[in-house]
């Protein structure tokens, strides 16, 4: 097994321009954010002090939570293409367990999405701490660890499961390049999700990845949102605060009720149970053919 | 002599189109044994049956003793298998590709990197270790991919038309690997060919044509038996020479300045010779080669 992830992890680091394009979905986030998004945002937030500082945790927590989207579908690449050239075809006659060799594929994903993730992480931190927009405490850090790892496993479990439908390199590349170019939109970190009309709020909210931006968000906002908010007079600070809250998509709430934070928590949980469980259906189906 | 492989009865069909209608062959231990036939004739499905990549329809396949579908992993770790396409990683080095997959045989530290610097050894690759095989030329890929098969020192190696699409010398180089591999380990080789020299080389040649077995025997035997000779004349006085034949009844080709005829057996025209002794300028027998005994066989010219 180990030999067979380390073939997997090989293949997709030595391959420079794989590793490009699985971060284009993070390298467009970043270059709208830091070109114009960013001002246009922080120009509407002119009324709290400081917006770009909490804003700056905003469009962190949106990059950890879709990193290990797109990362894990390029390290899931390797297993389309191995398909595509009949790779397979010297795997299954070795002694070697097809489970055996599904899982390979599955792990080095998942640690190409921890890989990814972990780097992003160390950015963020850094960057915000930096910035003064977060404190590092040994709480901070545990938290954030915690809720990268289950991210990238959640985000693994659902790239898994749209790579199991694809058996073509084309389709492969063409369904990346869209989940790339969307993953941004889903997860409501390319536009703020209350700024989105309620049929696509309703998509975001529904959406597992937007769940882990959301948890991240109340980690990394937590403290400059409430020296944000402190610009309003004392008596309409609570009220702006929840606004905000619910503008940028910090908490998420459905029709009156709030979705807390364990429900978000079940529901990345749920996500990487779920879609595991698809993946293996659909893989077991496709062996028997 | 042991037979290695015992195929008996063995059918594939896929949807509508019947690949392999019920063969039935063995091969003998240590021999060079050619599967030959035109394209499409079943050659790579009853090999893929052999190495337990696809199911058969019916039928059975023993190898070594142990039976296809029954003890498929005991299988596997006796065999060795040069696919057609090739199957290892262009962005990985030579070393790490035959290690990767020499691992999937449960070898690992020493064991396995003495199993890879053997294996790469007899191939002639040692020198290239260290290069990603994408950026090898093709013949230096084809000996790595022979590596990659004796990385688990199989019992019998196959071949799945090994030499396709390498240039003459090349082809030559790769060919010699494999039969020096036959001589000097005593392995059984199981290839697949549409090259009519390879299979002439072979100790035993089965043609397959339609998914069954055409024709089957030792090089000589197929040429004996499926190449006609023909005895060439060039008369010094033609029409008399016609009419000898003719009085004869012997059947004659008139080319534009010989007479051809053919022969079953070479020793068979010292008679017609001796008839036409006088009106002989000069004259040739030619022995049938694996081209026209496959042609002979199959009915098709073999695609070169």
């Amino acid at each position: 097994m180990s030999s067979i992830v380390s073939r997997n992890l090989k293949i997709y680091f030595r391959d420079k321009s794989a590793v490009f394009f699985s971060l284009l979905g993070i390298l467009i986030t970043v270059g709208l954010y830091f070109l114009f998004l960013g001002d246009t945002y922080t120009d509407g937030l002119a009324d709290f002090n400081h917006p770009e500082i909490f804003m700056a945790g905003w469009i962190m927590s949106g990059l950890l939570s879709i990193t290990s989207v797109t990362t894990t579908m390029g390290a899931f690449g390797t297993m389309v293409q191995d398909k595509e050239k009949k790779i397979y075809k010297d795997f299954y006659c070795s002694p070697i367990k097809r489970s055996v060799l599904t899982m390979g594929y599955i792990i080095s994903s998942a640690v190409v999405g921890l890989i990814m993730t972990a780097v992003v992480l160390v950015i963020t931190v850094v960057y915000l701490a930096a910035n003064e927009a977060i404190v590092i405490s040994a709480m901070l850090v545990v938290k954030m660890i915690l809720l990268s790892a289950l991210t990238s496993l959640s985000n693994t479990a659902m790239a898994l499961f749209i790579v199991s439908l694809i058996n073509s390199e084309k389709a492969f590349s063409a369904i990346s390049g869209v989940m790339s170019a969307l993953i941004g939109f889903l997860t409501g970190i390319y536009i703020p999700v209350g700024n989105l009309d309620e049929g696509v709020q309703m998509v975001v909210k529904c959406f597992p990845t937007s769940h882990s931006a959301v948890l991240f968000r109340q980690i990394l906002m937590e403290n400059s949102l409430n020296e944000g908010v402190k610009s309003y007079p004392a008596a309409a600070q609570a009220e702006a605060l929840a606004e905000v809250k619910d503008v940028l998509g910090v908490v998420f709430k459905f029709g009156e009720t709030e979705c807390s934070a364990e429900m978000s928590l079940l529901i990345l949980v749920g996500a990487l149970v779920v879609f595991s469980s698809l993946s293996i259906f659909t893989l077991n189906r496709k062996k028997t053919a | 002599m042991n037979k290695i492989v015992q195929v008996t009865s063995l059918k594939k069909s896929y949807k509508d189109v019947h690949a392999v209608k019920g063969l039935d062959f063995y091969v003998e231990e240590g021999k060079l044994f050619a599967f030959l036939g035109p394209n499409g004739a079943g050659k790579s499905t009853t090999i893929d049956m052999i190495c337990t990549y696809l199911r058969p329809d019916s039928g059975k396949i023993l190898l070594d003793g142990s039976e296809v579908g029954k003890n498929d992993d005991e299988i596997r770790r006796k065999i060795g298998i040069v696919f057609q396409d090739s199957v290892l990683d262009p962005i990985l080095t030579v070393r790490e590709n035959v290690t990767i997959r020499g691992s999937m045989y449960g070898l690992h530290g020493k064991e396995l990197k003495e199993a890879v610097e053997n294996a790469c050894e007899v191939v002639g690759m040692t020198d290239f270790m260290k290069r990603p095989y994408g950026k090898l030329s093709g013949g230096q890929r084809r000996r790595v991919d022979i590596a990659r098969a004796l990385v688990n020192t199989p019992k019998i190696l196959f071949l799945d038309e090994p030499t396709t699409g390498l240039d003459p010398q090349t082809r030559v180089n790769v060919w010699n690997t494999i039969s020096d591999l036959q001589k000097q380990n005593n392995m059984t080789i199981f290839l697949t060919t549409h090259y009519m020299e390879e299979a002439s080389d072979a100790d035993y040649v089965v043609v397959i044509d339609d998914g069954k077995i055409a024709a089957k025997g030792t090089p000589a035997q197929l040429k004996e038996k499926y190449a006609g000779n023909y005895l060439y004349i060039v008369p010094k006085n033609k029409d008399s020479l016609l009419n000898t034949l003719k009085k004869n009844k012997i059947t004659y080709k008139q080319n534009i300045d010989t007479i051809s005829i053919p022969i079953v057996h070479t020793v068979d025209s010292l008679e017609i010779l001796d008839k036409v002794r006088e009106n002989i300028d000069s004259f040739e027998v030619i022995k049938g080669t694996m081209d026209d005994a496959f042609i002979g066989i199959t009915g098709k010219e073999i695609r070169r």
